[in-house]
């Protein structure tokens, strides 16, 4: 199926005194529906494959815990040639079979169980009725156990097209139930079927085409970037189609911004995501070549309207978009927006760049390099590097505690080890720690001048190693005769990963300290002890 | 006459209606009783039903004048089945909300009182006045289950430990015994937490016990409880601990904040090694106690609204070593590591079943096979496990072994579509008279279950390895 039908989408806000309510029309698959007023229409996911619109309340209200629910309409589409398929796809090329376990939705119910995953709800009324001359199934919903705040109420009418069926749900708290009803059944009732003008079939050939894995290995490396650059702008040229009116587009070096916040905020975001790659392109370069795909950020005006846009259908998420979606205006207590997207960037940065060394990144260095960019603010164009409450508190307590590692055993302690326990929440703020100093107070020494750059270069090095031999060595075992050898098997399988981890750990390691004595170690554990303390 | 007449002729108009006795209902095409048997003829062929294993049934040759009345009863029973007409009940200390069929229910009802009879009586815990009853949701299958309740995937059953107390579980036709286990589990911390309202245990000891509980087994004839048996499912994942060389630190479990499946495997098995050791099991039990009753102990307010007293992890050591007589939690990880590795062992078939799909998952094919033959000399009624047990030997090109298992999943569970569909596979590799049924098999399969997905993915891969695929 089809995404949204955004270029043909129109939707017309006729005046008050010919219709109560605006109507939201779409030609491509034929229907118009009345909104409720001052209603705004939310961004759909770049790969949504079944929601047509979504319209969000501009009030928000508490439930009696003090949770807060915006109310939404939102529509969604089941055509008949996709919802017939009953079981996943097997294709089968050489002796290569390949299952897509990609099923899709059967009808509204089916959709309903996989979007509201972790609430609890039942359909307490159901019936089949007519509107105008359309066929629709009512249901009347009651989430009674939702996954936070009060209980909710779904609406949800389904009607029957030719060769397509439309579901219009809406929800609201159980409590402002009797106050919406009214509005919410005028639009409900004032659905109808238009005629649909047939779309040009313009699937694009990116989505097929592999931008990771071995398939895509095999290219060279100029075929590797062009794929990637090619995915990159077909994927941009789908988000931007379609945008609701009062979000702009901004393109800059390395990312697609798409922004319903103020150019003050925006060009903040910009600034810091920025500054993000650019530290990155300098100071990781040494890890990988290939190229890191450009992404988009997506910046809602505010948590409300980010988590309408996230209400998808649960396949409508993509790798490829690269997205990070952030919101300007907050009701937490905690703004960590900025560092949510420093994350996002720094993740997609480390798997384009090298996805066999993301793969295997130490845990010591992922978690710490994700705890020190994640918290670094850009000011005046470059990034400023500082620890947040979080780590300066579990520093303390870490150090008060004795649960600091020595540091050459942090670097060579496999996540199992790492995230025993209580370590979990002593040894981020220990690695970020670390690399805070390494990559301050360390760099005025020769011997941890180029630390780092050193380590992660070796770490490259050895884990491309490992690929290699892994490469030579696939397929050569042949199927075990007796239980014992079977046996065997599945224990050398089951311990691989951490003979491998080990092996990581081990190499970069020795490969990166081979030359330092045990008064080197004694300086350095000094020194950041010093530092964190 | 005119009367009977009439009667056959709205039965028939208004179609043949079956219940099994584990809740599934079978509509649509016509049936007929046939001595000991329903026989449901699909149009691909018939599926026949023993009257063992049918709760109730209105059919072209139902008697007039029981006719109306079964309908009735049929009609109402498939209502049930929605959330919104379940039933509704209450015991001495419960109240029940729930989908499956009532005999099924009456047995879980008893279980549950006599768990709390027998729980409280041995830990010496009187339930505070402002208890009420629990709220106890049992649900037909898996699937309502997570809808109804919104318990996410993953989740087999919970416990809500906050205001208003709740207890949400579902029924598994196929392995009854699921339910069993998830009461005994759950219901152990609804029990503990009347030792006292506002007091938290920490998950390593908490979940543990629960687990410990959880193995118990129920006979709902003589309406007794056993304690002490072996958690098989979480033996297996033992096993494939240490097979991965992950041996978890007694220390790193209890100071683990966030229990997950492998802690709660691990912590079954301290908690099991303590209670069933003459060494350790009555001073436990008073650990257990003391952690939220004796004075002395250091208790912190913390959990959900900070409403909870909790005991700090270093406190809970401290106390563990004093009560336990143990200088060193090292002598302990190492004497409760060997009765791991050495002591415990599969008890049952259902273990035996559960070790099987362990095997299978890591490909090892021979193992599993032993496993599923020892399921199966066991006397397992678990279809799943004939018919996992014949792929295994399809695989290995152990077709004639396989058949007949695939014909006793369908003796137990008639309405099985993957039975048939695999049945009907390895009968149309034979000659023309076993094509042609085999062919009309794999149809019949399609016709019980059109949606089943993994119905879809099974005849899909199978034609794209013989190379009538895509």
């Amino acid at each position: 199926m089809k995404s949204a039908p955004s270029t043909l989408l129109a939707v017309l806000a006729l005046s008050a005194s010919a219709l109560a309510q605006p109507v939201h029309s779409d030609k491509r698959w034929g229907f118009q529906i009345q909104y409720p007023k001052e209603w705004q229409l939310i961004p759909l996911k770049v790969d949504e494959k079944w929601i047509a619109a979504k319209y969000l309340s501009p009030r928000e209200h508490a439930d009696r815990e003090g949770w807060g629910h915006t109310p939404m309409m939102t529509v969604i589409l089941f055509p008949e040639d996709q919802t017939k398929k009953r079981g996943p796809s097997v294709t089968r090329e050489g002796n290569k079979v390949t299952i897509d376990f990609t099923i899709p939705f059967k009808d509204y119910p089916d959709y309903l169980k996989s979007s509201m995953q972790g609430e609890g709800y039942f359909v307490a009324e159901e019936k089949e009725d007519i509107v105008g001359d359309v066929p629709v199934r009512k249901r009347d919903i009651k989430v009674h156990k939702p996954s936070y705040g009060g209980p909710k109420r779904i609406l949800a009418w389904v009607y029957e097209g030719m060769g397509v069926d439309y579901a219009v749900q809406f929800e609201v708290l159980e409590d402002r139930w009797d106050r919406m009803r009214p509005t919410i059944l005028a639009c409900l009732n004032s659905f109808k079927l238009i005629e649909r003008e047939v779309a040009a079939r313009s699937e694009t050939k990116e989505r097929d085409l592999p931008i990771s894995g071995p398939e895509y290995q095999r290219l060279s490396p100029e075929q590797r970037k062009a794929r990637r650059v090619q995915t990159q702008e077909a994927v941009f040229d789908r988000a931007q189609k379609g945008l609701p009116e009062g979000w702009k587009v901004k393109r800059t070096p390395h990312f697609l911004v798409l922004t319903h916040a103020d150019d003050k905020y925006t060009g903040r975001v910009i600034a810091q995501a920025e500054a993000v790659r650019a530290w990155l392109d300098k100071e990781l370069e040494d890890i990988g070549t290939d190229y890191v795909m450009h992404g988009i950020i997506r910046v809602c005006a505010n948590d409300r309207e980010q988590s309408a846009y996230h209400k998808s259908s649960t396949d409508a998420y993509s790798m490829k978009t690269r997205e990070v979606t952030i919101a300007k205006d907050t009701s937490w207590a905690m703004r960590w927006e900025f560092e949510w997207l420093t994350r996002g960037i720094l993740q997609q940065w480390l798997s384009d760049k090298n996805a066999d060394l993301w793969a295997h990144m130490p845990t010591w260095l992922s978690s710490g390099l994700g705890q020190y960019l994640g918290t670094a603010r850009v000011r005046g164009g470059k990034l400023e590097f500082k620890p947040d409450d979080w780590e300066m508190q579990n520093l303390r307590d870490g150090g008060r505690r004795s649960m600091w590692k020595k540091l050459r055993q942090l670097l060579v302690l496999p996540e199992q080890d790492f995230n025993a326990g209580e370590n979990t929440q002593f040894l981020p703020a220990q690695a970020a720690s670390f690399l805070r100093w390494l990559d301050g107070p360390g760099r005025a020494s020769k011997k941890t001048k180029t630390l780092l750059r050193d380590y992660v270069r070796n770490l490259s090095d050895v884990v491309a190693d490992i690929q290699t031999r892994k490469k030579a060595s696939a397929g050569g075992s042949s199927a075990p005769d007796t239980e014992e050898e079977e046996e065997e098997r599945y224990k050398r399988m089951r311990s691989e990963a951490k003979t491998v981890e080990k092996q990581v750990l081990g190499d970069a390691f020795r490969l990166t300290f081979e030359s330092w004595t045990d008064q080197d170690w004694e300086w350095l554990e000094g020194a950041w002890a010093r530092f964190a303390s | 006459m005119t009367g009977a007449l009439l009667c056959a002729a709205a039965a028939l108009a208004l179609g043949d209606i079956l219940q099994l006795k584990d809740g599934r209902v079978v509509e649509g095409p016509p049936i007929r009783k046939d001595g000991a048997f329903y026989r449901i003829a699909f149009q691909n062929g018939e599926v026949v039903v023993p009257e063992g294993l049918v709760r109730d049934a209105a059919t072209s040759d139902t008697k007039p004048k029981d006719l109306e009345a079964r309908r009735k009863r049929l009609e109402e029973a498939k209502s049930r089945l929605e959330w919104r007409s379940r039933y509704k009940t209450e015991s001495r200390h419960f109240k029940f909300e729930y989908t499956i069929p009532p005999e099924i229910f009456e047995s879980y009802k008893n279980l549950l009182e006599t768990y709390y009879d027998v729980f409280t009586k041995k830990w010496g815990i009187a339930a505070p006045a402002k208890v009420g009853k629990l709220l106890v949701c049992i649900y037909h299958d898996e699937d309502t289950f997570h809808q109804v309740s919104g318990a996410p995937q993953g989740v087999l059953g919970y416990f809500r430990f906050v205001e208003p107390l709740e207890l949400h579980v579902f029924y598994d036709r196929r392995d009854p015994e699921f339910a069993v286990d998830v009461l005994f589990h759950e219901g152990n911390h609804f029990l503990t937490q009347l030792i006292d309202l506002k007091f938290n245990y920490p998950p390593w000891v908490n979940e543990s016990l629960a687990e410990y509980y959880g193995a118990s087994s129920w006979d709902p004839k003589t309406k007794k409880m056993a304690l002490g048996n072996i958690q098989e499912g979480r033996l297996v994942v033992l096993w494939d601990a240490i097979a991965g060389q992950e041996m978890q630190g007694l220390e790193d479990l209890i100071r683990e904040p966030q229990f997950s499946a492998i802690h709660y495997a691990w912590g079954w098995s301290f908690v099991h090694f303590l209670m069933e050791s003459p060494k350790y099991s009555k001073k436990f039990q008073s650990y257990y106690l003391a952690l939220s009753r004796a004075p002395g102990v250091k208790r912190m307010m913390g959990g959900p609204m900070n409403a909870f007293k909790q005991v700090p992890t270093d406190d809970q050591i401290a106390l563990l070593k004093s009560t336990l007589g143990i200088k060193d939690l090292k002598m302990l990880e190492t004497e409760w590591h060997d009765y791991v590795k050495n002591r415990l062992q599969l008890q049952t078939g259902r273990g035996y079943e559960q070790a099987a799909q362990w095997a299978r998952r890591y490909g090892m094919s021979k193992k599993a096979a032993k496993y599923f033959k020892q399921a199966v000399d066991a006397g397992s009624t678990n279809p799943v496990t004939y018919d996992e047990y014949a792929e295994l030997l399809e695989r290995e090109g152990k077709e004639r072994e396989a058949i007949p298992l695939l014909e006793k999943a369908i003796t137990l569970d008639p309405l099985f579509a993957q039975a048939y569909l695999r049945l009907g596979r390895l009968l149309a590799k034979g000659d023309s008279s076993g094509r042609e049924r085999g062919e009309k098999l794999k149809k019949l399969a399609f016709e019980i279950a059109p949606d089943d997905p993994y119905l879809h993915m099974d005849l899909e891969t199978a034609k794209a390895l013989s190379g009538s695929g895509k």
